[in-house]
């Protein structure tokens, strides 16, 4: 088997994905190859990665969309900024069997977020190319995707008819056709009666921590300079603790969720539980995200400091936190290439008991669950 | 060669760059003559804001279009980037537009367009524009910007994976300005911290390089730059330039509040501020002993 790594050239990995597409054991193989940890995105630029886990991504439209490869499609339509993989999400969605309901809002909410950075794309090659063939636009795809579920998809039926309404037009007259054609799609249904159980936000699951590694002593400094180890913060109570790095440059990923984890803390005060969690996030990038950068990141973002509430940076590398936690975050030369929304609840032993990850958590439910583990 | 003959070559090649933008001018003014009508229209495209959504395919048509006189397709381009700032309306042209820049990034248009086209292509990260822009640094023969452009364009995504091509240029380069694109691009990895100390302390750089280096050490790192800075502040052979420079990103940046208190660094500031004619070092000291 070809050995697949972040220096195999773009175009090997393209023929080793293609060959897979035909292959009759595919699908797994591929969600494998969407995990961010996979080598083979180690070492590349967060263009080249994102254009890879497109390129993979797009293959479901064709052999099937695996129930495991459904969080990686919710993530891009939830969070994706770029045009290409969100299109490579909503291409994938062609592959459902069955398609959730909850999947229309957020295809909803990716052509809002993608109205205004829509670019071509074209499938048949993973980089741009100029004025070629066999192009659409993210936009495109998605209104198609709309299409495909038709009568599915009929609770965007008002939604639709109000995007072709807007005066100016926020649309191209080619994506505007494609959204008549979405509309008479979707009209000839009914509104559906048949509710998913299933939410499309993150939900707790439990998971397994890399053993080999002794997370108490893993040297931590906070937003003021402060040091001390993993185990002397994190264990005495239990913990909220999130990941993030102030360069990312997705603003519904680390800046969001930093956000959220502030909105948690004025949550637990509010309801007088603020003296028994922690409330906490490490960075990815600590050798770029020094003490400062981290108090200044976490309060424009609204998080109030205190002995129970920091940002952290691990003083030597990262990966031990990352194997430790199997964190979904892999990295180019210079800093993160990619990476999912990981938060990991910690019981009073600075023991992972519960993990909200890829899809945006909810406060409310990670409280619920911390008040569970306390 | 040393920092005086650095210096003379630097100011040299800026003052070539003025006359050559000065003899530039009249140049593309005589080309634009035949066809000041048609640009004229064009320059006022921006303002109909009624007719935009009828007329910027057009811009983007005239902007595409090889046969078209390359004043007219530069200011289609104009009035493009223009227009591109009313974002909501621009927005359903958006894809076609970014389409027809990479189209003419390429080595038969005219120089300036495919420049202004690799320039706004790279604002987006777009990777067609940074693969060009990377090739051409690799290899001469490909490029179709100056170095020191791609240098600058690429700088623009830190998420690019720029830094090993910014190092091989850097180490290459003979011009200053390409060597400071480059460090640009070096200082936003926390890997280059040891360069950028390096070079910060290096009497023989020029002083565009250590100015930077500076401000990328303390943008990576401000408890190294404050030990590196209070050498250069005290060393009475240092450049007076460099070490009022040091001296004002310790007086005014927060990170360094404990120098305020460090006696023995006061007493130096102090005696500096009362010797010799320095007059950018003693305003420096005279920031610094005002925040006391």
């Amino acid at each position: 088997m070809l050995e697949i790594s972040g220096v195999t050239p773009l175009a090997d990995v393209v023929a080793y994905v293609d060959r897979l597409r035909a292959s009759p054991d595919a699908g797994e193989i591929l969600v494998g190859l969407l995990a961010e940890q996979s080598p083979i995105y180690d070492g590349r630029s967060t263009n080249e990665a994102e254009r890879l886990r497109g390129y993979v991504l797009t293959s479901f439209e064709n052999i099937g969309l695996p129930a495991s490869a459904m969080a990686f499609v919710i993530e891009e339509l939830e969070t994706g900024l770029n045009a290409y993989t969100v299109a490579a999400a909503a291409k994938a969605v062609r592959g459902i069997h069955d398609p959730p309901e909850h999947l229309v809002p957020l295809m909803l909410e990716a052509i809002d977020r993608i109205a205004s950075s829509d670019d071509v794309v074209c499938f048949e090659h993973i980089l741009p190319r100029a004025g070629g063939a066999a192009t659409t636009t993210a936009l495109t795809e998605l209104f198609r995707t709309f299409a495909w579920l038709g009568p599915r998809a009929v609770a965007a039926l008002p939604a639709l008819k109000a995007m072709l309404e807007r005066n100016p037009s926020t649309f191209s007259p080619a994506v505007a056709r494609e959204i008549e054609k979405a509309i008479a799609a979707v009209a000839i249904g009914q509104p559906s009666t048949h509710h998913s159980c299933c939410a499309h936000n993150a939900q707790p699951s439990s998971f397994l921590t890399s053993s080999d590694i002794d997370i108490g002593s893993i040297a931590l400094q906070d937003q003021d300079g402060e040091l001390f180890s993993f185990g002397e913060f994190f264990r005495g109570r239990p913990s909220a603790l999130t990941f993030f790095y102030t360069r990312c440059m997705n603003p519904n990923k680390c800046s969001l969720s930093i956000t959220k984890l502030g909105r948690l803390q004025q949550r637990t005060r509010e309801e007088g539980l603020d003296a028994r969690f922690n409330v906490a996030a490490i960075t990815y990038d600590p050798a770029f995200d020094i003490s400062q950068r981290l108090r200044i990141y976490g309060a424009n973002r609204g998080l109030l400091f205190d002995d129970r509430t920091r940002l952290l940076r691990t003083m030597g590398p990262f990966d031990p936190v990352q194997r430790y936690f199997d964190l979904g975050v892999n990295y180019g030369s210079t800093t993160v290439n990619q990476h999912r929304i990981d938060l990991i609840l910690l019981d009073s032993c600075g023991s992972p008991s519960t993990r909200f990850t890829r899809a945006q958590w909810e406060e409310k439910d990670v409280l619920a669950a911390m008040n569970s583990l306390s | 060669m040393d920092v005086k003959d650095y210096r003379q070559a630097y100011e040299r090649e800026l003052t070539a760059g003025s006359s050559r933008a000065k003899a530039a001018a009249p140049a593309s003014a005589a080309a634009a003559a035949p066809h000041a009508a048609a640009i004229d229209e064009i320059s006022r495209v921006p303002q109909e804001r009624d007719q935009l959504p009828t007329k910027i395919p057009s811009l983007i048509a005239t902007l595409r279009d090889q046969n078209v006189a390359t004043p007219i397709r530069q200011a289609a381009l104009r009035a493009l980037r223009a227009v591109a700032f009313l974002a909501e309306l621009f927005a359903p042209f958006r894809a076609e537009f970014l389409d027809a820049l990479r189209q003419i990034a390429k080595p038969d248009t005219d120089q300036q367009l495919r420049q202004d086209a690799l320039e706004i292509l790279s604002a987006e990260k777009d990777p067609y524009a940074q693969d060009l822009l990377k090739k051409g640094l690799e290899n001469e023969q490909d490029s179709l910007v100056p170095a020191v452009k791609a240098l600058q364009f690429l700088r623009n995504d830190d998420h690019g994976n720029f830094v090993d091509i910014a190092r091989d240029v850097f180490q290459k380069a003979q011009d200053v300005a390409t060597k400071v694109a480059a460090l640009r691009i070096m200082a936003t990895d926390a890997k280059s911290r040891g360069l950028l100390e390096q070079l910060l302390q290096d009497k023989t750089q020029p002083q565009a390089l250590r100015t930077l280096s500076a401000t990328g050490l303390h943008f990576l790192d401000p408890q190294k730059f404050a030990e590196v800075a209070q050498k250069i502040i005290l060393d009475k052979s240092d450049f007076e330039d460099i070490r009022a420079t040091a001296l004002g990103a310790l007086a005014n940046a927060p990170d360094h509040q404990h120098l305020f208190h460090d006696t023995a660094f006061i007493d130096a500031i102090k005696k500096l501020g009362s010797e010799g004619p320095l007059q950018n070092l003693h305003s420096a000291v005279g920031r610094f002993m005002s925040k006391l």
